[in-house]
């Protein structure tokens, strides 16, 4: 027991100055998840008003008017009208140059807005102009909502994301790199036992996870005020599921090969759709409702979402217990599977 | 009780595919005893060494170390019995000397004053806190030997431990090997370098082909396959004839070359004067003469009709 123990922390050891002294590692791992908050954070997080660029189309006959009335327009910085000719306006919607487009704004009988009615911005800047541009009262009352901004939503999919990759990455794609090196071969003529050398790798990737999600929670709390709203214990319970799962499949994608090409590209292969059917980066409501609930099944899905009702809708156990159930399964079966199939050369 | 023998193999066979890179090979090696495994590249000698460090299964035939086979229900036990080299192994690299021999001496349940005694014992203690990486080649293939000798093995199996490391470095590893041999310590080294064979080792086992071609003393098998000295000729043209049937004493001979030839002989001093007088009366123009005895290179052309490469040049 003592020598198992001794081999378990010799090997967390190995995992954790592996790390550290890679400057790369530590920048892809802490630093870049930082950068990305910080980018999402800037462009959609605190916003103080409604900004946006509407284009203003009229007749050639009227285009004098229509500058003038760009120039004049009373709305200040808040919306920025352009002049789009009517030939190019097509193509400055569908570029996402503007949002919008109000033809002959100064006649309100005679007014027409163009924009898709899909595109929750687009509809949000046409309710406030429309009443602006009439003189209306506004009826919208801005409320303080915490955990309504992009960056309350991206968040908890980069937390989860960045459990994911570690796992893949570093658990996966080392175990073949470690197979090229002849390193597991060595470690196969000792009397070192398969359970020792997954606990210790185990452990420390358990710890630089920790590492990894408490730097950037604690970034995003100090740059854009982001709180956990719900059970901090509920959430570290299914952080650690999560870990157990991606650890088992980064097991099993990392089992065979002692080639790094296909060892990426088996990764590559794995996560490519998880970024798609997750909902790190947009809500599944945009998926037919059919398929949603079938990608709503998936551990990443299960992690992302179960990060969220913690973090941004304040939940607790009951909110993440079949999640962490499934993802427990899930990391149980590859890493079984793994484990059984595994060459150590 | 005698001591048990520290490898005992009996028609060992493995295969890949249609390749029999093993065939029907048995090898007995005694607790204490040296043997170096010599044979080209794709002989099988690193495909037999992974079986019997229980890295591979063989397909047939039995194998047992110090007595237990790699299936009895401890197979922990052996590995403690076994100290493991490599072939072309790279150490973790961005841990030091060091932390990597306290890392393999935990596999063991070692404590690590014993990483650091190894250190010493391989001449690294200047380099504990090196990087792995850093290392020139003939440190890491010491820090290797190193990790192998952590158990305080009773059987050393190193495969071509010195490939690819200067002269220099080369012997360095040997005096480490010399040393752990005069503690008792059994040796089975796989090697393409012929004079790492004669200097390590009292006994040599030839492999081609998966097979054992021959065993034994270097002096025995010399005199048994390959005995008598060696005459290299080399003509200034190429249409010199085979006249050594008139030499005094001849063996045999070989054209090793479009001018050259080479002869064995029984008696250098007899032969000698003949060819020249021979080559002289048939008015050819001699452009080498070399005189030589026998070497292993020349064994292994004799059992097995090729040459053993790379062992050729470093010889």
């Amino acid at each position: 027991m003592t020598r198992r123990l001794g081999a378990i922390l010799q090997i967390y050891l190995w995992s954790l100055r592996d790390y550290l002294r890679e400057p790369a590692a530590l920048f892809w791992t802490l630093g870049f998840p930082i950068l990305m908050t910080l980018a999402f954070g800037q462009v959609t997080g605190r916003p103080k008003e409604l900004r946006a660029t509407v284009a203003v189309v009229a007749s050639p006959a009227e285009q004098e008017r229509a500058a003038r009335w760009i120039a004049d327009e009373p709305l200040g910085s808040a919306v920025h009208f352009v002049n789009v000719p009517e030939n190019e306006l097509a193509r400055a919607l569908a570029t996402g140059k503007v949002r919008l487009a109000v033809e002959r704004p100064w006649e309100p009988t005679t007014r027409r807005w163009r924009f898709d009615p899909s595109n929750q911005e687009a509809l949000s800047v046409y309710h406030e102009l429309r009443d602006r541009l009439d003189q209306r009262p506004s009826d919208i009352d801005p409320v303080a909502v915490t955990g309504g901004r992009y960056i309350d939503f991206v968040l908890p999919g980069l937390l989860a994301l960045g459990i994911v990759n570690s796992c893949l990455w570093a658990v996966g794609l080392g175990l073949v790199e470690l197979r090229e090196k002849r390193v597991l071969r060595l470690m196969l003529a000792t009397p070192l036992r398969p359970r020792t050398f997954f606990g210790g790798m185990f452990l420390a990737r358990l710890t630089l996870s920790t590492v990894e999600a408490g730097t950037l929670l604690a970034a995003s709390s100090l740059l854009f005020g982001v709180h956990v709203l719900g059970s901090v214990w509920a959430l570290a319970g299914l952080w650690l599921c999560g870990l157990v799962a991606f650890f088992g499949l980064a097991v099993l994608l990392g089992s065979r090969t002692d080639r790094p090409s296909i060892g990426q590209g088996l990764i590559n292969a794995a996560t490519l759709p998880m970024f798609l059917v997750s909902g790190i980066f947009f809500s599944l409501d945009n998926f037919p409702p059919a398929l949603a609930s079938v990608f709503r099944a998936f551990p990443p899905t299960l992690l992302v979402d179960g990060t969220r009702a913690v973090m941004g809708g304040g939940g607790g156990w009951p909110e993440v217990a079949l999640p962490c159930l499934v993802l427990l399964a899930t990391g149980a079966a590859c890493f079984a599977v793994g484990k059984r199939i595994f060459r150590f050369h | 009780m005698p001591d048990p023998s520290a490898i005992e193999a009996l028609g060992i066979v493995k295969r890949f595919g249609t390749l029999t890179a093993v065939d029907a090979v048995d090898l007995r090696l005694e607790a204490g005893a040296a043997l170096a495994l010599l044979g080209p590249n794709g002989a099988g000698k690193t495909t037999l060494v992974e079986m019997l460090e229980g890295l591979q299964r063989p397909d047939s035939g039995t194998i047992r170390i110090f007595d237990r086979a790699w299936d009895d229900s401890d197979p922990e036990a052996v590995r403690g019995k076994l100290g493991v080299c490599l072939q072309e192994t790279r150490l973790p690299e961005r841990l030091s000397c060091l932390e990597t021999l306290r890392l393999f001496a935990s596999f063991h349940g070692l404590e690590s004053t014993r990483a650091e005694a190894v250190l010493e014992q391989v001449g690294l203690t200047e380099k504990a806190d090196a990087r792995t990486r850093n290392l020139s080649g003939g440190q890491r293939q010491r820090l290797a030997l190193g990790v192998a000798l952590l158990p305080r093995p009773r059987l050393l199996l190193l495969d071509e431990p010195t490939t690819g490391l200067d002269p220099a470095a080369r012997r360095e590893i040997w005096d480490l090997i010399e040393a752990l041999k005069r503690e008792g310590c059994a040796l089975l080294l796989t090697t393409h370098y012929m004079e790492e064979a004669e200097a390590l080792c009292p006994e040599v086992a030839l492999m081609h082909k998966g097979r054992l071609l021959a065993r034994g003393s270097v002096p025995r098998l010399l005199a048994e396959h390959a005995g008598g000295d060696r005459i290299e000729a080399v003509f200034a043209s190429t249409d010199a004839p085979d006249f050594s049937p008139s030499l005094p004493g001849r063996l045999s001979s070989q054209r090793s070359g479009p001018d050259a030839w080479t002869y064995r002989v029984e008696d250098l001093a007899r032969a000698l004067p003949a060819l020249l007088a021979e080559t002289a009366s048939q008015g050819l123009t001699l452009r080498s003469l070399t005189t030589r005895k026998a070497t292993l290179e020349d064994l292994f052309m004799a059992l097995a009709g090729e040459r053993l490469a790379v062992g050729a040049e470093a010889a």
